[in-house]
């Protein structure tokens, strides 16, 4: 890039006031290097230079109050509405160029509804990228002001007024104006995003701690290895009782014997209970004469014959007996005629089938349940032969029924024995899963812990570089700023025509740049402070002026000077001094006042342009903009 | 009153299959329905008359001989022998005469109750039993 540029021209819409201009700052197609731009007041000197201002830095999207603010640039007319793109446009020449082909131009867009600028840098037909646009735009323009207001190209109250407040900070602070004039700054953005997004890494890796130990890992190996011998010993013990299963299976006829076994001793018991049932109830050999008498004492009842009373005649001798007593002389004859009768033809003894008339009833019930008795019996005696014929026997249904139990035992444990084997196999494979869970957590532990510490390495490293940096920086600084307070004194010398003061840096712990007067040695600050007897202001603001141009010098930007109204308090000589030191200094410059005296000021001016604005007159397009603006050799009225 | 005509040494026989000793144990156990078997050939005698005077069944056999019994033993304390002979001379009064009542027991009743008992199973005799005991 070349050392200085020249503004070439501008292009300005609807930027405050300036709704449709070009402004060409040429002269027979020659950019003019020392130009002053005069008007009275609100006749839009001010606006072009914040346009100029705009269209280097851009809007002040987070600050509302800041004249560069979104709506503040807006023309009046919107009523803090957007109605339309604001651009402005520039072009530079380089010095060591008089052909348009290398002209620079800036372009600057703030769309209605968009939230951020746009920036075009072009070179010729070459356009650039926003990174290269930026580039050259710093280059140009030199590094944004940030939140300040001032600009290192321009002078003005603003500039002035805030070079007064942080002079005495130059030395140690790093949001200085004045360092940030002098693009001090050594970028350090890249080692401290780097540093960032590693301590960003080192805290992301640093929650998500693992929840597993070697400790762990170590026990659960501990647990599979024993689960594995465990299933290895249960699955020996199964094939033990596999084996007992086959010795203690039953064939069809055991199984059969053991199923049988419970109606089989049901069937042994029933006869069991029968004949003890049926030995109660069986006719005992001494009740035979008493059934036979019940049976025919029934069978004459039912024929309805009546059994006589009677007993058996022939037991005694009744004649022998009649005779005898008839010898008595003691019983009448007809007495002893019966008695001698009873021997005659005496009949059955009748008494056992008179008395068995009573016992017909019990015999009766008797025979039935000896019926039934024996007939449980007999069907009883039937199930057990059956079983008998069938050759289930006690013995054999025992012995089945035994083997069965045992067979079931075995089986039943068998069944215990895979299921708890399939338990175990389970809870195997579930450890198995876990342990690798663990292993492969592990491993990622371990690598996070090597990443740790290469990032923590890394780190080391950048804090030890922007240490070193910021060393430099310092030495750096201070070298830059002993060279600018030396441009100061050097300004100043050039410039001051009175010679009473001098410029000097205090020598103490915050120093500050003041005005020492020669003769007694007295300082004079720039800003008020007690014990101190004020310097004329013209002193003051000429220091003031020196070091904003010190510091504009040393910051390396392109731009041309432009001075805005900030001598007011300075006499016409020095005033003229300040003015043709500068242009000889800068080679670009413009002088921007509504004074006609000091607009007469720039010697070797390459034109004045002058600026009328009527009141009636809302903005400035094409309608009236030629009328608003024109160059002429000197300053008008 | 029925006229004694039977003496104490009337003998009388039963068939040796329905005779202790010499008997089947089923016919002398009555099928069961004892709790021992008959002790006398008496005692079968009334058993088989007193089932032949239930039936009703006097049917004519011929005399096939069997073992010997009289009536002596069974009058001496149950007095079964004159129960049995008034039984029958009350039922069949005709037969009861000095000529013909041997032959009488003998060849009818006691074959007739024989018969009944060979051919019977014990339900059938309990059958004969409650017939007569159902009053």
């Amino acid at each position: 890039m070349a050392d200085n540029y020249s503004l070439v021209s501008m292009k300005i819409i609807n930027f405050l006031g300036l709704e449709d201009v070009n402004i060409n700052f040429t002269n027979k197609d020659q950019p003019r290097k020392i130009m002053t731009i005069f008007g009275h007041q609100g006749s839009g000197k001010t606006t072009i230079l914040r346009a100029i201002q705009w269209c280097a830095y851009g809007t002040k999207f987070r600050d509302k109050f800041h004249p560069l603010s979104r709506t503040k640039i807006f023309p009046l007319s919107w009523s803090g509405n957007q109605q339309g793109d604001i651009v402005v446009s520039m072009r530079f020449r380089s010095f060591n160029s008089i052909e348009p082909d290398n002209d620079i131009q800036c372009k600057r867009t703030l769309s209605i509804n968009s939230d951020i600028d746009k920036l075009e840098v072009s070179v010729g037909d070459e356009n650039f990228d926003r990174f290269k646009s930026e580039n050259y735009f710093s280059q140009i323009f030199g590094k944004n002001p940030g939140d300040f207001d001032a600009v290192m190209w321009l002078i003005r109250q603003e500039e002035m007024l805030t070079m007064s407040k942080t002079i005495s900070q130059a030395n140690n602070s790093t949001n200085s104006y004045f360092l940030n004039f002098m693009n001090l700054d050594v970028s350090e953005d890249a080692l401290s995003e780097l540093l960032n997004t590693n301590l960003e890494e080192i805290d992301r890796i640093g929650k998500g701690q693992g929840i597993y130990t070697p400790e762990y890992l170590n026990n659960i190996n501990t647990s599979i290895k024993d689960l594995e011998l465990k299933i290895q010993d249960y699955s020996f013990k199964l094939n033990v009782l596999m084996s007992d299963k086959k010795n203690f299976s039953l064939n069809a006829q055991e199984e059969k014997a053991a199923d049988l076994r419970e109606s089989f001793i049901s069937a042994n018991q029933e006869l069991n209970s029968a004949k003890i049932e049926l030995a109660n109830l069986k006719i005992k050999r001494g009740e035979v004469p008493e059934l036979f008498h019940a049976l025919m004492a029934a069978k004459l009842i039912k024929k309805e014959i009546e059994i006589d009373q009677s007993f058996d005649g022939s037991k005694f001798e009744w004649g022998e007996i009649a005779t005898y007593l008839s010898k008595t002389n003691r019983i009448p004859n007809q007495y002893i005629d019966i008695i001698r009768s009873i021997g005659n033809g005496s009949g059955y003894d009748t008494s056992n089938l008179f008395n068995a008339k009573q016992k017909i009833s019990s015999w009766e019930s008797r025979i039935r349940k000896l019926k039934s008795a024996l007939t449980r019996y007999h069907k009883a005696a039937l199930a057990v032969d059956d079983f008998t014929k069938n050759g289930i026997t006690d013995e054999k249904t025992a012995s089945a029924v035994k083997k069965m139990k045992e067979r079931n035992k075995i089986n039943e444990e068998f069944k215990d024995r895979e299921l708890e084997i399939g338990l175990m196999e389970r809870n195997l494979k579930a450890q198995k899963k876990e342990r690798a869970k663990a292993t492969k957590s592990l491993k990622a532990e371990s690598e996070k812990r090597e990443r740790l510490d290469e990032l923590k390495r890394i780190n080391s490293v950048i804090y030890a570089l922007k240490n070193s940096i910021a060393l430099s920086n310092e030495d750096y600084i201070k070298e830059m700023f002993d060279s600018t307070i030396q441009r100061v004194k050097q300004y100043w010398n050039e410039i001051d025509l009175i010679g009473k003061y001098e410029p000097m840096l205090e020598d103490n712990e915050n120093p500050e740049f003041v005005l020492r007067r020669k003769k007694d040695g007295k300082i004079v600050r720039i800003s008020d402070g007690a014990n101190i007897s004020t310097a004329a202001g013209g002193e003051q603001q000429l220091l003031l002026v020196c070091t904003c141009l010190a510091v504009s010098e040393s910051s390396g930007a392109k731009m041309p000077m432009i001075l805005d109204d900030c001598f007011t308090d300075i006499d016409k000589k020095t005033r003229e001094k300040l003015v043709e030191v500068v242009a000889k200094k800068f080679g670009s410059m413009i002088l921007v006042t509504n004074d006609p005296d000091k607009g007469k000021l720039l010697k070797n001016s390459d034109g004045v342009l002058n600026l009328q604005w009527p009141s009636k007159w809302n903005q400035i397009n094409q309608s009236n903009y030629t009328e608003w603006h024109k160059w002429t050799e000197n300053v008008n009225g | 009153m029925v006229e004694k005509i039977t003496k104490t040494d009337t003998t009388f026989s039963v068939p040796r299959r329905i005779s202790p000793k010499t008997g089947n144990t089923m016919y002398l156990n009555w099928q069961n329905l004892l709790d021992s078997e008959m002790s006398g050939s008496d005692i079968s005698g009334v058993y088989c008359s007193v089932l032949a005077l239930i039936e009703e069944k006097t049917s004519v056999f011929d005399s096939e001989g069997g073992t010997k019994f009289t009536f002596s033993g069974l009058n001496n304390k149950d007095m079964l022998g004159h129960s049995l002979c008034y039984t029958i001379a009350k039922l069949y009064p005709e037969k009861w005469r000095k000529e013909t009542f041997g032959s009488f027991i003998n060849n009818q009743l006691i074959p007739s109750g024989y018969e009944i008992v060979t051919e019977s199973n014990y339900m059938e005799i309990c059958d004969i039993f409650l017939s007569v005991l159902e009053l």
